[in-house]
């Protein structure tokens, strides 16, 4: 063969362009996946390169431009070596051929498979798929080797779309389908998830070199510098601009952006689609080339999308379906007599789908059986906890500085533990980062720091602590006794004021609203709003869900939080007091109640215990009489009160006796009320209200004179003969109540009790001899004794004369009560009787002098001139008459004017109280 | 307690019987809870705290709630939780009357209701206990109001 110099270093430069491709395809496929698996992109990039050209050295030029057997394969060439220059060009383009077509693998099914599977996969490419494909095609270009099957029947493929891109794109395919798609890339629903690109930058460099590289490809493929060259190459430009456009066209309105893959991924199939025909069409056939390949690629993107094939940078649709395209083009375009091939368009349109189908059915099925059967003894996909880590870490142990930052912070979010720091590589993008995530770590930790001192404040400080916004919400920290204090849960974003509400006076409720607003108004000094804060010392009523409250006394406190003029928020705390509280209640109780039991004991203290025990017990059971009166329904109102009334005033008599006067007093009370109800025609249920309020009183009262007398218990005195200090007692107090008496009417009394002995009485009689006779003494010192003037002059001594003594018959007791007085106002009592309407007129007058006398037991009769506590109200003698009747006894009366008044009791002997005396 | 208090008391509930059923009750004659006084069949308790602090409570025998019951509902003889729905319901608009008209100083609860005796009565009753007989048509309830 003839060697032109000019041609051979054309051929030279040519190659020299295509293996700056490989630097294109590095830069593309690493550019387009993510960084994690760069190196190995990359390596994968370097090493087919190599392993290629070895292969394609040792066997794979001998294979494709041996001598033919047959235009099926090359056999001769083997462990090749350059006879003369020209060859030694052809071979190293070719290499670069081959190395291209295996470089498109990597692309495709980058960040998944082996480095080892891919460089098996990449020697079966180079050595056999290859090389006897591209014997079928390109068989025969080394002189005297025959000519292969595609190339005898016609097949035109001027620059390899199908034997480089094409082959390559078929091969990218079994292998896709093999070894699937990456993790994470669709969802279940088989929506795509984009994997970003880590440098789309070096993308782009990557197509520009890979755009200047085919100048190469197609403009060397002419193996020598001819008039065609230039030709070549700007159709080659034409083609890959105009593929850029059209994808950019029809891809932007549809992807509603500009998307960096078609801008890049249009060129290259515009470049790929031209490389088949670009010697045989015209400048604007190439044009139209180009664009349908962009067409075509984008198209067959979504196709693969839809079909989950997951090609990492479109390998596929660049390579493997503009290739068809470009050279089905060369059929539809080319200019027959250059194509030189005798054929007619369409025959040579039906050999253009012949050489791709065959092409096809070659490198697919050999590509896809072989892979299968390794990855069944080889596995050629890598682990999935590889794949999440990254190949190059994983298949080469090689890091980045990305790399080691995702593994800090994956440890990181794995464990909480944020002491690491990430490394930080000076002078890197990513260093800078790391070293600025380091910073935000270290301010974290800090704050993280305070907020966890803050918050182990917040769990472990007694008083309820929390901030408050000015929509009254409780802030989302507050303190852990927050909650127990105000016995909910959850406090975080709730109103303080509707947590209240449940718990306090509507009263407050409202103070508390104006507080909160006032204490948000800047234009308010804070100490005149402090002055008026509501809660300042509150009792908050807890409703125990049973009926009854537990009380909580708590004191709020308030605090702006100021900032730059405006308020943050208010600080509030909250002590709970109650055990505090409640103890200076009980405290202040304690001290209230001694002080009420000391004034009650100046005024009990001159009674003997055992007598004033006693006087209470009857008292007692007075008040339980009158109040089981009020609860006897079968009676008339009228009737309930009158029989209260006069136990009431049996009651009066008895305090009165002793000089209780604080209990006469209230009794007294008692009854004036009763006498006026008494009194109206139509009995007023409502006036019982005071009256029982009044009972209620007493009962207290009487309940406090109870527990202080089981406290004096101690103090008892202890006498020999109860019995005659009960009676002496009596006696005592009958003489100072006369004194009083007489005192208090200006008259002059003296008393006899020499032969009144209560010792004679039975117990049960007692108490109802006392009444009867504090009773009668009250009637005669009030009615019966005179004034010292009229006795005077009347003739009598000025100090009247009251005897009361004890005679005993056979079964009956004798007392008989004397006064030297007035005796009974016969004619008054009978005009009384008539007015109180207690008898008839009809009575009135046939009414007979020794029955008068009687009148005076009838309620409500009194010929008192007006009414006191002593008399008037003409109760005292029907009390008597009463307790007679209670004793099984009888009263008779012996009366004379101005002479005095005699009552005669005679009450029966008890049987155990003879047997006592006995 | 005092006086004007008392009769808001009774006032309420008198009132109460009234507005449902048109019926009138009145007072019986007031007097101060012993020993012996029973509860009735079914009581519904209110508990009291602020100012003053204790228990109020309504209690009615069955006759005089199933008369009652004839006014507000339908039907045969009420069953016992029927009874108790209706005692929980008188007390339960009782007691927000009386938060209505004593809320600004009385912090009233929601009634708790009880069938038969009730032994803890006591505890939440503050002595004096006045026990209020309320008559209405042919049958009596009490109410009780225990306050510091």
């Amino acid at each position: 063969m003839e060697t032109n110099l000019l041609d051979i270093l054309w051929i030279i430069v040519a190659s020299c362009l295509v293996f700056i491709m490989q630097a294109g395809f590095a830069m593309v496929e690493s550019g387009l996946t993510r960084s994690k698996n760069s190196i190995n992109v990359a390596i994968k990039n370097l090493t087919d390169l190599g392993v290629s050209t070895i292969f394609f050295w040792i066997v794979g030029f001998g294979l494709m431009f041996g001598s033919s057997f047959k235009g099926y394969v090359g056999n001769s060439f083997f462990l090749f070596k350059a006879e003369n220059t020209w060859i030694a060009a052809f071979f190293l383009f070719q290499a670069m051929f081959c190395s291209t077509s295996a470089t498109i693998v990597s692309g495709a099914i980058a960040e998944r498979v082996k480095y080892g599977a891919y460089i098996v996969a990449t020697i079966f490419l180079s050595a056999v798929i290859y090389p006897v494909f591209g014997h079928w095609v390109w068989g025969g270009i080394v002189p005297g080797t025959g000519q292969g099957w595609l190339a005898s029947l016609g097949f035109v493929d001027f620059a390899g779309s199908t034997v480089v891109h094409s082959l390559g794109g078929w091969v990218s395919l079994a292998f896709l389908l093999i070894v699937g798609q990456r993790s994470g890339r669709f969802k279940n629903d088989g929506e795509i998830v984009e994997i970003s690109g880590s440098n789309i930058p070096m993308v782009v460099l990557g197509v520009l070199i890979l755009w200047f590289g085919w100048f190469g490809f197609n403009g060397g493929s002419t193996l020598s510098m001819n008039n065609s060259v230039a030709s070549i190459i700007l159709k080659t430009t034409l083609s890959a601009s105009a593929g850029m456009i059209c994808t950019l066209a029809i891809g932007w309105p549809m992807l509603k952006k500009p998307d960096v893959t078609l801008v890049m991924n249009g060129a290259l199939a515009g470049l790929v689609a031209i490389t088949a025909p670009v010697h045989a069409v015209t400048e604007l056939q190439s044009i139209i080339i180009g664009a349908v390949g962009g067409a075509f690629m984008l198209i067959s993107s979504f196709g693969l999308n839809k079909l989950k094939i997951d090609d990492a940078v479109g390998a596929i649709p660049v390579h493997l379906v503009a290739g068809i395209w470009g050279t089905l083009a060369v059929g539809l375009f080319g200019d027959l007599s250059i194509l030189d091939t005798g054929l007619s368009r369409i025959n040579q349109i039906i050999i253009q789908g012949a050489g791709v189908l065959s092409c096809g059915v070659w490198a697919f099925g050999l590509s896809f059986i072989f892979l299968k059967i390794l990855n069944a003894f080889y596995p050629l996909r890598i682990g999935l906890k590889e794949e999440i880590d990254g190949l190059n870490k994983s298949e080469h142990g090689a890091s980045t500085e990305i790399f080691d930052l995702y593994t800090v912070l994956h440890h990181q979010a794995s464990t909480g533990d944020i002491t690491e720091r990430a490394p930080v590589e000076p002078f890197t993008e990513v260093g800078q980062i790391a070293q600025i995530y380091n910073e935000v770590l270290d301010k974290l930790e800090e704050n993280t720091v305070e907020k966890s001192d803050y918050l182990n404040i917040l769990e472990n400080v007694s008083d309820g602590m929390f901030l408050l916004n000015n929509k009254g919400e409780i802030g989302k920290h507050y303190s852990k006794s927050l909650e127990s204090i105000l016995e909910m849960d959850q406090l975080g974003g709730k109103q303080l004021y509707e947590i209240l509400k449940s718990y306090m006076l509507d009263s407050n409720m409202d103070d508390l609203k104006d507080f909160i607003s006032l204490a948000f108004d800047v234009n308010t000094r804070w100490r005149h709003v402090d002055r008026v804060n509501p809660l300042r010392e509150i009792d908050l009523y807890i409703n125990r869900g049973s009926g009854d409250f537990k009380t909580k006394h708590l004191e709020f406190d308030f605090k702006r939080i100021e900032k730059g003029g405006e308020i943050l928020n208010l600080l509030v705390l909250i002590r709970d007091v109650t055990d505090e509280y409640e103890l200076n209640l009980e405290i202040e109780k304690t001290r209230e109640k001694s002080h009420v039991e000391m004034e009650l004991l100046y005024k009990i203290l001159h009674v003997e215990p055992n007598i004033l025990r006693e006087f209470f017990s009857y008292a007692k059971k007075d008040l339980v009489t009158m109040n089981n009166i009020f609860q006897d329904s079968e009676k008339s109102s009228r009737e309930r009160l009158e029989q209260a009334f006069r136990i009431s005033h049996g009651l009066k008599g008895d305090a009165e006796l002793l000089n209780l006067f604080f209990i006469s007093e209230k009794a007294e009370e008692i009854e004036i009320m009763m006498q006026k109800m008494i009194k109206d025609e139509f009995i007023n249920r409502d006036d019982f209200i005071p009256l029982t309020l009044k009972f209620g009183e007493i009962q207290n009262t009487f309940d406090k004179i109870e527990s202080l007398l089981d406290k004096w218990a101690g103090f008892k005195i202890g006498s020999g003969n109860e019995k005659l200090d009960k009676s002496r007692y009596f006696k005592d107090h009958l003489v100072k109540m006369t004194n009083r008496l007489a005192e208090k009417y200006n008259k002059s009394v003296n008393i006899n009790l020499e032969k009144l002995s209560l010792e004679k009485l039975d117990e049960s009689q007692t108490k109802p001899v006392q009444d009867i006779l504090v009773q009668l003494l009250r009637n005669s010192v009030y009615h019966g004794i005179e004034s010292s003037d009229t006795r005077v002059n009347l003739g009598k001594k000025d100090t009247g004369n009251i005897s009361i003594r004890m005679e005993e018959s056979e079964d009956t007791l004798h007392i008989v009560f004397s006064d030297d007085g007035a005796g009974l106002n016969l004619s008054k009592i009978r005009d009384k009787a008539l007015l109180e309407k207690i008898i008839t007129k009809e009575q009135y007058d046939k009414l007979s002098d020794n029955i008068i006398p009687r009148l005076i037991f009838k309620q409500g009769l009194s010929t008192a001139g007006g009414s006191d506590s002593v008399a008037g109200k003409g109760v005292g003698m029907p009390l008597v008459n009463n307790l007679i009747e209670k004793l099984d006894g009888s009263i008779g009366i012996r009366t004379k004017s101005n002479v005095g008044c005699q009552f005669i009791l005679k009450i029966p002997i008890v049987k155990n109280s003879i047997l006592r005396q006995v | 307690m005092n006086e004007s208090e008392l009769k808001a008391f009774i006032k309420i509930v008198t009132e109460y019987f009234e507005s449902i059923t048109g019926q009138p009750a009145k007072m019986g004659l007031p007097f101060i809870k012993d020993d012996n006084t029973d509860v009735f069949d079914f009581t519904g308790v209110i508990g009291v705290s602020g100012t003053r602090k204790g228990a109020i409570y309504l209690s009615a025998p069955r006759e005089l709630l199933q008369e009652f019951g004839g006014y507000i509902l339908e039907g045969d003889e009420l069953q016992d939780s029927e009874l108790y729905d209706l005692v929980g319901e008188m007390t339960n608009t009782i007691s927000g009357n009386m938060r209505e008209h004593f809320g600004a100083s009385f912090f009233i609860s929601v009634p708790i209701i009880v069938k038969g005796k009730i032994d803890d009565i006591q505890l939440k009753l503050n002595p004096p206990v006045y026990i209020i007989p309320i008559e209405w048509q042919f049958s009596h309830c009490h109410l009780a109001i225990g306050l510091e």
